[in-house]
């Protein structure tokens, strides 16, 4: 996550103010326009998900890296909101900050606020933010195979969610979670239920995480590079389910990658993260059309097309 | 390492070649993973070879690296076959085939420094880097393999963990030049690499093909990166090849469902084929929304174990 990094003494010194600057644009020195055209702006919704100003370090030894450098983003209702960056941009950082998952030690959460539903997620007892965590807001990882349980069954490990939050009984719960399966297009979805994890294919497996996640219905999906490991053809097809769901439930969907491919076929808008910071933001047509920033502009030139014309 | 105006295959001198070779895998479920595959990769020229996981593309290389014995067929690299030499004939004709691996975290010994990883292939082949003069012949030679493939030549007393992931790849790439090759297997090169760093280590290996005449055999699952790079293309799935072809016939004109279905499934960087245009151009029509949800395809629904 911090390997690209610059050493810890010019992290530290280089720019002492970023934290706590208020709309942090892009590195110092970086010349840019005033602002990502047309899309820069708010959503006209209401955001269901605000993160304000966020600043996440890792203390370590020997040197504190400042992974986030005052994030703000801002996901509405219904929208898919990409975040994109290379490895040590701070994404995953800023995406785990959400429901607290980043390691706590070495992570410290120094400033900023997660506002959901009026409650700032950074401060919230851990009690509360259980309740929220896999019921409200859920979140779908990039390696199925490590996030689910290898020793138990498909099926509990959906239904334990609602067990958990709902308080349903194991047969109501195994109902929902059977439905859910079948759902997310898991062909004969009885026999699959009482399989074990390795008895399924990766695309299978994700398919099971995104249940699991989606059967409690959340408000907000955060999904981290959630088809990075799989190949291809399923990778498309995972895409594609995740689109046909949002539409059926209307959840938010903040999506970590580090693919523009992935970026411009699934969201409304886009955040690009470079060494901590969001150096911008906007609808994606903007973003792709019109890059502001100059690091958005070299990543778009990096980025390979398969040009079949 | 351009696609038309490479000679063609047939015009080139065939450098390996891979004739009905087969692995079968033992045990009572025993499968079949490399089934009934010819190919030629001619001097100079890049061949990718492109298929999804399990598709058979590891074992085949491990095939042609003679690092597993085929249960049926031939490897001939220069017109030798590897199954008929002696294993000394074959220790000195390896030296000839080089291999760069996808993640060069795991593919370095931690515990040498660059001049020690770097350097270890010509100990092992080149006898002028062996005795009491070896050390400097293999500091100054290890020194001009880093120049070449952009690093400084001083950095031969650091180790692996110092470097980035661009940087550790340059070192691989060294490491495969040091024994003067005439093959190098890139397998999944660039893979675990950002796409800015992916962009110089695709440049890098386009220039150094060109100084010295290498042939790639690269092993790859990015059509993009395959398109970059490749004179041709052989698309493998469930051990059988089921398309070999000139790189821009491949791509522009596949001939095999398969390859068309690859071709598909790769996400465009262009937000006007995206989510919202899909959506609101074709919405019911076209079953973005539909009951199916995208049921998976035979590449995925396959049971496990």
């Amino acid at each position: 996550m911090t390997t690209d990094q610059p050493t810890p003494a010019d992290r530290t010194a280089g720019e002492p103010a970023a934290p706590k600057t208020p709309q942090p644009l892009g590195t110092a020195g970086t010349r840019r326009a005033a602002h990502a055209p047309g899309g820069g702006a708010a959503p006209a919704a209401e955001p269901v998900l605000e993160i304000a100003d966020l600043t996440v370090d890792f203390r370590l030894d020997t040197a504190t890296v400042h992974a986030v450098r005052g994030v703000g983003l801002r996901l509405a209702q219904g929208e898919t909101l990409a975040v994109v960056g290379e490895s040590g941009s701070g994404k995953t950082a800023t995406a785990l900050s959400v429901l607290r998952l980043n390691p706590q030690p070495p992570c410290v959460y120094a400033g900023g606020r997660i506002l959901f539903e009026g409650r700032d997620l950074l401060t919230v007892p851990e009690k509360e933010l259980g309740r929220i965590r896999g019921q409200d807001i859920a979140m779908v990882f990039q390696d199925p195979m490590t996030s689910l349980d290898p020793l138990r069954r498909v099926g509990a490990q959906v239904a334990e969610g609602l067990r958990h939050h709902q308080g349903l009984s194991r047969a109501e719960a195994g109902a929902a979670a059977l439905e859910a399966l079948d759902e997310v297009g898991i062909p004969d979805p009885e026999r699959r239920f009482r399989q074990y994890p390795h008895e399924l294919s990766g695309g299978l497996r994700q398919r099971v995480m995104i249940a699991a996640a989606l059967v409690g219905r959340p408000r907000v999906l955060i999904a981290d590079e959630p088809t990075t490991a799989l190949d291809v053809t399923v990778q498309r097809q995972i895409l594609d389910l995740l689109v046909t769901l949002q539409e059926r439930h209307g959840m938010a969907v903040l999506l970590i990658t580090h693919d523009l491919g992935v970026v411009a076929e699934t969201a409304d808008r886009v955040a690009v993260m470079h060494r901590g910071e969001v150096v911008e933001t906007g609808d994606v047509l903007d973003v792709f059309d019109h890059p502001a920033d100059d690091y958005t502009r070299q990543l778009l030139a990096a980025t390979p097309r398969l040009e079949l014309a | 390492m351009t696609t038309e105006a490479g000679t063609a295959p047939e015009t080139r001198r065939p450098l390996l070649e891979l004739t009905g070779l087969r692995k079968e895998f033992g045990g009572r479920h025993g499968s079949v993973a490399v089934d009934d595959v010819s190919l030629t990769v001619g001097e100079g020229e890049t061949l990718a070879l492109v298929g999804e996981s399990g598709c058979g593309k590891t074992t085949l290389t491990r095939l042609l690296l003679r690092l597993l014995e085929p249960t049926a067929g031939s490897v001939r690299f220069d017109g030798q076959d590897l199954a008929a030499l002696a294993p000394a004939e074959l220790r000195r004709l390896r030296r000839r085939i080089q291999v760069v691996l996808q993640d060069p975290y795991s593919s370095m010994n931690p515990r040498l420094d660059i001049a020690g990883i770097v350097g270890e292939p010509m100990v092992t082949h080149d006898p002028a880097a062996r005795g009491r003069r070896g050390r400097a012949y293999v500091r100054e030679r290890v020194g001009e393999l880093l120049e070449s493939v952009g690093l400084d030549a001083g950095i031969q007393d650091r180790y692996p963990h110092e470097f980035s992931g661009g940087q550790r790849q340059r070192v691989s790439i060294a490491r495969a030049l040091a024994v003067e090759p005439r093959l190098i297997v890139l397998d999944e090169p660039t893979s675990a690499l950002d796409v800015s760093v992916q962009a110089r280590i695709l440049d890098l290996l386009a220039e150094l093909q060109q100084r010295r005449g290498l042939t790639y055999f690269l092993v790859s699952h990015n059509l993009a990166v395959v398109q970059q790079v490749a004179d041709r293309i052989a698309v493998m799935r469930q051990g059988r090849l089921v398309e070999v072809g000139e790189a821009a016939q491949v791509l522009r004109r596949p001939r095999h469902a398969y390859t068309r279905q690859l071709l598909d499934a790769v996400p465009v960087p262009d937000p006007r084929r995206g989510r919202r245009f899909r959506a609101a151009g074709a919405t019911d029509a076209a079953g973005v929304t539909g009951g199916g949800a995208g049921a998976p395809g035979d590449g995925e629904a396959g049971d496990r174990g």
